[in-house]
């Protein structure tokens, strides 16, 4: 009964976009891609995702995206990842978790100005997450550029193993991005974001292994400013391609500084063939209250690796091929034999000795 | 303090820089349509001149641009019912391929499809947004134009607009 | 280092102001072109990492949360 009521307003949803009599001219889409994640060859992720973005009018359009997480773990501990020697992990061995996320967003267009209400719900055993968001954007100077502004707020409830009542965290996530266009083959964008977060920090299932090989639960500060600042760019490339860079500077109250640097190249190595090559690579340092062992004596302790110092690489390739149907003009159906086929391969380690190989296949169908 | 003392100073190098490069070469309402000779999808040659002393509806179009794209068939139908009226779609794609293959997937029997590869045309018009339309009286001169596609209002626009410059009833 | 990022964004936001008319929009249009255009794989990707890192942002609004720092 409880999935029918899920289901029921999705398929309501999709039945309405679907059957709407939008244009068969429209670049609305659906799609389905699939990612698995294998971390550190004890933690493996499935990751399937339907979305679907079609406009209702010429200026309205309503985007639905539902995300299904599901978690196993071969190791000790829905953590598991940390893979440091003091943590002491929550769950059983060989166990699972499902995290469902639904997110919707309605995008309207009124002459320069956009506005794009959004609502994410994302859901699993030990944290549930309500996000409302908007986002405003206008062009100027005959949409060679753009501001755009967004904010978001968190109401997150924490319900970890080791709390005996769940616990609030509220985030208040403010966005602000300026887009130039620099040639008509050149285009640039920096952006700023900042968010002040209270309210309980943690997942309520961690402990931290002491000094005398006793356990305590972790604990966190409870407040966390958090900014960074990127810009990137995206270049045409004569050769029927493009190139992309960004790069990220983040700060945080805790004292986490980090680096990003990120460089993708798209090329089209045939007319239906495009692959995409990327390396990222990111640095942070750790949160002050970060320590190798903990006495017990500290105010804040943690055994989350996230919030330690190291670097990271990441190395991706993307295959997309256009499957092209027939042209024949007397089909009767409305319908654009168009769509894609996606393979993508990714390979991130840690200098913390944590590695994952993400493997994605997809299709994306327009509407 | 420095920090925001900085963000002005690119906001003003923005703003001054884009007013300072903006070019004033739009064709406004009571001039000249700009001469112009392009091909149509079949190889035929097109001139403006050829069409003087009819009414000329022009729109510039491209495949990468989606209102574009949705405009077409209202313009198809346009010419459907007005067969008086020569509505030219002439479209700005880089490559003749893009147009091509969009052109087989919908029906737009009615309308003059020319090519503008280079751009040139739809510069010397000197058009505003994607897509823009124009229409010309009889003498050649401009009469109304449309910057963007709004489904709603735009066919009933045309319709009255058509129907001034054919019977000289004023909208 | 943050010297040299405002000098650099200084040069690329003054020098090439010039206006791109919408008429040769056709290249920025494309896909390859757009920041993000899969929206899907942002997202995922973002959680993904976000769970991982101590990081987050830069560009968007981050909304919705998880059970990971």
């Amino acid at each position: 009964m409880g999935a029918i009521k899920v289901i029921m307003p999705f398929l309501i949803f999709v039945g309405f976009l679907c059957f709407h009599p939008g244009a068969v001219l429209a670049e609305d889409y659906v799609h389905t891609p699939v990612h698995y994640y294998d971390i550190n060859h004890g933690l493996t992720i499935a990751k399937p995702v339907f979305s679907i973005s079609q406009d209702v009018t010429l200026d309205t359009n309503l985007s639905m995206r539902f995300t299904v997480d599901r978690v196993k773990t071969e190791v000790s501990g829905v953590d598991a990842i940390s893979g440091a020697t003091q943590y002491v992990g929550a769950s059983a061995q060989g166990s699972t978790d499902t995290r469902k996320e639904i997110a919707v967003s309605v995008a309207h267009v009124i002459g320069e100005w956009k506005i794009e209400p959004g609502y994410l719900l994302s859901v699993e055993h030990d944290y549930k997450s309500h996000a409302p968001s908007i986002t405003v954007s206008k062009d100027f100077f005959q949409r060679n550029t753009t501001l755009t502004m967004g904010y978001a707020h968190n109401f997150d409830e924490v319900m970890g193993v080791y709390l005996e009542v769940s616990e609030d965290k509220n985030i208040n996530n403010y966005a602000i991005s300026l887009t130039q266009v620099l040639t008509s083959e050149t285009i640039a964008q920096i952006g700023y974001t900042f968010s002040d977060g209270s309210g309980y920090m943690g997942t309520g299932n961690r402990k931290v292994r002491l000094e005398n090989d006793q356990e305590m639960h972790e604990f966190l500060p409870e407040e966390r400013g958090r900014e960074a600042v990127g810009f990137r760019i995206a270049q045409w490339l004569p050769t029927n391609g493009s190139v992309q860079f960004s790069y990220r500077y983040y700060t945080d109250d805790w004292q986490i500084d980090s680096n990003t640097y990120q460089v993708q190249i798209n090329q089209y190595v045939a007319d239906a063939i495009l692959v995409r090559g990327e390396y990222r690579y990111y640095d942070q340092s750790g949160a002050y209250f970060v320590k190798d062992s903990y006495t017990g004596a500290e105010k804040y302790l943690t055994s989350a690796t996230s919030l330690r110092a190291f670097n990271a690489d990441l190395y991706g390739i993307k295959l997309i091929y256009a499957v092209r149907g027939p042209m024949d003009r007397d089909w009767d159906w409305d319908w654009d034999w168009d769509w894609d086929l996606e393979a993508k391969y990714e390979r991130y380690t840690q200098s913390n000795d944590l590695e994952a190989n993400i493997f994605m296949l997809g299709i994306r169908l327009p509407l | 303090m420095r920090a925001k003392g900085i963000l002005l100073y690119f906001l003003l190098t923005l703003i001054i820089g884009h007013i300072s490069s903006m070019r004033v070469l739009a064709c406004s309402i009571g001039d000249d349509a700009p001469e112009f000779s392009l091909k149509d999808i079949s190889g035929r040659d097109w001139s403006l001149e050829d069409l003087k002393g009819k009414t000329v509806f022009i729109n510039f179009w491209g495949t990468w641009c989606q209102p574009c794209k949705k405009e077409l068939p209202a313009l198809n139908e346009l010419q459907r019912k007005n067969k008086e009226v020569v509505i030219i779609a002439i479209n700005i794609d880089k490559t003749r391929e893009s147009a091509d293959t969009f052109l087989k997937k919908i029906s737009l029997d009615q309308l003059t499809i020319l090519l503008d590869p280079g751009t040139k045309v739809v510069s010397s018009f000197g058009a505003r947004a994607m897509p823009t339309s124009y229409i010309l009286d009889r003498e050649g001169k401009v009469r109304f134009i449309h910057y963007g596609f709004n489904e709603k209002k735009d066919p009933l626009l045309w319709e009255a607009e058509l129907k001034e410059l054919l019977n000289g009833e004023k909208i | 280092m943050r010297v040299l990022l405002f000098i650099f964004l200084f040069l690329i936001f003054s020098s090439g102001c010039a206006i791109v008319q919408p008429y040769e929009r056709e290249t920025l249009s494309k896909p390859i072109m757009q920041f993000d255009s899969d929206k899907e794989e942002a997202a995922a990707r973002e959680h993904f990492l976000n769970s991982l890192e101590g990081s987050s942002g830069g560009f968007g609004v981050v909304g919705g949360g998880c059970g990971c720092n």
